[in-house]
């Protein structure tokens, strides 16, 4: 009886280390996945950094440059409004302005870019106010007057600078839109 | 905790015990008879210890040499010395025990040969088992460190001590028995008993394929047998207690020098226990280095986990202070990344196939400024196309036409050759020009 209980402790004592050597191998398995874990994760978190403060220089640099572009689709809308805004800015007779035509935008091939032209009369102006309109215009970010047709208004004065005109512009809108978005 | 060293050494007549003092060992002391049943010598043996201030025993033990077998055989009988596994197996062949029965020793003789020792091993693990579980009972530990017969650990003192060579026979008398030993090279290859009456004649039988000194290490006074041997006989008249006590004492230090030594055994109950409780203890620190190499690497990567969150603290600072007013989100550098993509989509064309459109207005100023004021002509129609010019005129000649192409042309603006039509007295100009890239307003 004696024996047996004897043997059945030392073979209980040994399977116990045995246990706690497995045990221990197993925490120390977990552990060391655990620093392998941080490690990368440090490592890759010391690299975002550097980006972030990479991109963040790069960021505050191409700021300080004019937009050429602008970031969200304006609604035609709101497009009106600022062409109207613009009218007025320029001194601009509100009867003057004829009609505007906003056009969908398109994608400007496989770029990240899309365009949307609006179509814009105004009558009996002068080219000084053109001017201004222009100079109103290039407020807003990524409009453009690119297109002019000016043909001679009624009541035409002696110089050309002072005559008035009636225009036909087609301003440009240049939109980012990534193509992932 | 220091260990206390024991010898339990049994003889014909009774079990004796001999505790260490300091360096040596007390007398023998008899404790039990012989015949003792497990328990009764394991309640004696742990009565006597326990009479001292020891706690953890090492215990020699040195059974008679009634209780073990001898066999010698050559290595190549299992297939050499390396397959010693084998060893058991081929003892049973020659013992009174199976192989699983038999607790076996062993040592090689220089010839290639195999001289096996063996006991019962169900007769020494019932004792071993006894002693060491009433000793835990009462409160300390014993420990099988040696066991082995008395007489080989007499022999093997005698030969320590240079009382006898490494190569000879020997002969050691007790009470009415006559154990010889022929040693070879420190290896006992022969070991016989034989009963004090045996004659003369059987003992020259006995000894007649050897040439080797015989020594007789006897209790008394010498034999008439002895002195018939026809050969010269040394006797020695070593206490063979004290031999063995030495030996013992010795070997408890350094059981692997043992000539023969059963608790080699890892099986062996007591001295297997030893064995497991070393494994065990072995199993142990182990565990507990394998845990503080883990703590440590668990620290370390808690230090690395607390470096990250700075770090990524950090990405937080530099977001604020690019996007101030802004609301920090998850993934920071995912919204950096979209943000310098747009503020460099915003502020400039990243592709070929997309140019900034040319404003009209500044080609218009510098048409206008540059009309001619000497050459009277009225225009019909001025088209700014995405930097072509248009320019349609009603002019008095023809050649005014290319007098005000000229006056309009510059670097900036190129026109091409006027075209001129008259229809009836008005005469007409076209003029086409291209804004050209890089050049000076």
């Amino acid at each position: 009886m004696n024996s047996n209980s004897s043997t059945e402790q030392f073979t209980n004592r040994w399977w116990l280390s045995a246990a706690l050597l497995l045990t221990s191998l197993v925490v120390f398995l977990w552990c060391l996945s655990e620093y392998r874990a941080a490690r990368r994760n440090l490592s890759v978190a010391a690299e975002n950094l550097e980006e972030c403060q990479d991109l963040g220089a790069k960021i505050a640099a191409w700021n300080t440059r004019p937009l050429v572009a602008s970031l969200d689709a304006t609604s035609s809308q709101e497009l009106t409004q600022q062409i109207t805004a613009c009218v007025r800015q320029a001194n601009i007779p509100a009867r003057a302005l004829k009609s505007i035509s906003p056009m969908d935008s398109v994608r400007l091939g496989n770029t990240d870019y899309k365009q949307r032209q609006t179509q814009v009369r105004i009558d009996g102006i002068e080219l000084g106010r053109l001017s201004g309109f222009q100079s109103a215009l290039n407020e807003r970010e990524g409009l453009y007057l690119r297109d002019l047709i000016l043909t001679p208004g009624e009541g035409t004065n002696a110089s050309i600078a002072t005559e008035v005109w009636d225009a036909r512009l087609t301003l440009t809108q240049l939109i980012y839109s990534p193509t992932s978005q | 905790m220091a260990k206390a060293k024991a010898v339990l050494v049994q003889r014909e007549d009774a079990w004796f015990l001999a505790l260490a003092e300091r360096t040596e060992f007390s007398q023998l002391e008899p404790i039990c008879d012989s015949q003792a049943d497990p328990a009764e010598l394991a309640s004696a043996v742990v009565q006597r210890l326990a009479s001292t201030n020891g706690r953890v025993f090492q215990l020699a033990v040195l059974v008679s040499s009634s209780r073990v077998f001898h066999s010698s055989f050559p290595a190549s009988e299992i297939g050499g010395a390396k397959n010693s596994k084998a060893i058991p197996y081929r003892l049973e062949a020659d013992l009174p025990l199976s192989a699983e029965e038999l607790l076996a020793d062993w040592s090689f003789g220089e010839d290639q040969s195999v001289s096996g020792f063996a006991m019962d091993r169900s007769w020494i693990n019932a004792r071993i088992l006894a002693l060491v579980d009433q000793a835990k009972e009462s409160g300390f530990q014993v420990e099988v460190g040696l066991l082995s017969a008395r007489s080989l650990a007499t022999c093997q003192s005698l030969v320590e001590q240079g009382r006898v060579p490494e190569s000879s026979i020997l002969l050691i008398e007790n009470a009415d028995k006559i154990e010889m030993f022929k040693l070879e090279s420190k290896v006992p290859t022969q070991w016989r008993i034989m009963h004090s009456s045996s004659s003369v004649a059987e003992w020259k039988l006995l000894l007649a394929d050897s040439s080797d000194p015989v020594f007789i290490l006897n209790s008394s006074e010498p034999n008439d047998w002895a002195q018939n041997l026809d050969r010269p006989t040394t006797l020695l008249g070593d206490n063979q207690e004290q031999l063995a006590l030495k030996c013992a004492s010795r070997l408890l230090a350094r059981p692997r020098l043992a000539w023969i030594n059963f608790a080699r055994d890892a099986s062996l109950v007591g001295g297997g226990d030893q064995v497991q409780q070393n494994w065990s203890r072995l199993l142990t620190v182990a565990s507990v280095c394998v845990l503080l190499v883990a703590g440590a690497i668990f620290y370390r990567s808690f230090q690395l986990k607390a470096e990250t969150a700075r770090l990524q603290a950090e990405q937080g600072v530099v977001f604020t202070s690019t996007f101030p007013g802004q609301r920090q989100p998850a993934a920071i550098l995912r919204r950096f990344r979209s943000e310098y993509a747009k503020t460099v989509g915003a502020r400039a064309t990243n592709s070929a196939e997309v140019q900034t459109p040319q404003e009209a207005i500044p080609i218009l100023g510098e048409l206008v400024a540059s009309l001619p004021l000497n050459i009277p002509f009225a225009v019909s129609e001025l088209r700014v196309e995405d930097g072509a010019i248009y320019l349609d005129l009603e002019i008095q000649k023809h050649e005014d036409a290319g007098l005000i192409a000229e006056a309009l042309g510059s670097e900036r603006i190129r026109l091409g050759p006027p075209s001129t039509d008259s229809t009836g007295e008005k005469v007409t100009a076209l003029l086409r020009g291209t804004l050209q890239a890089g050049g000076k307003p």
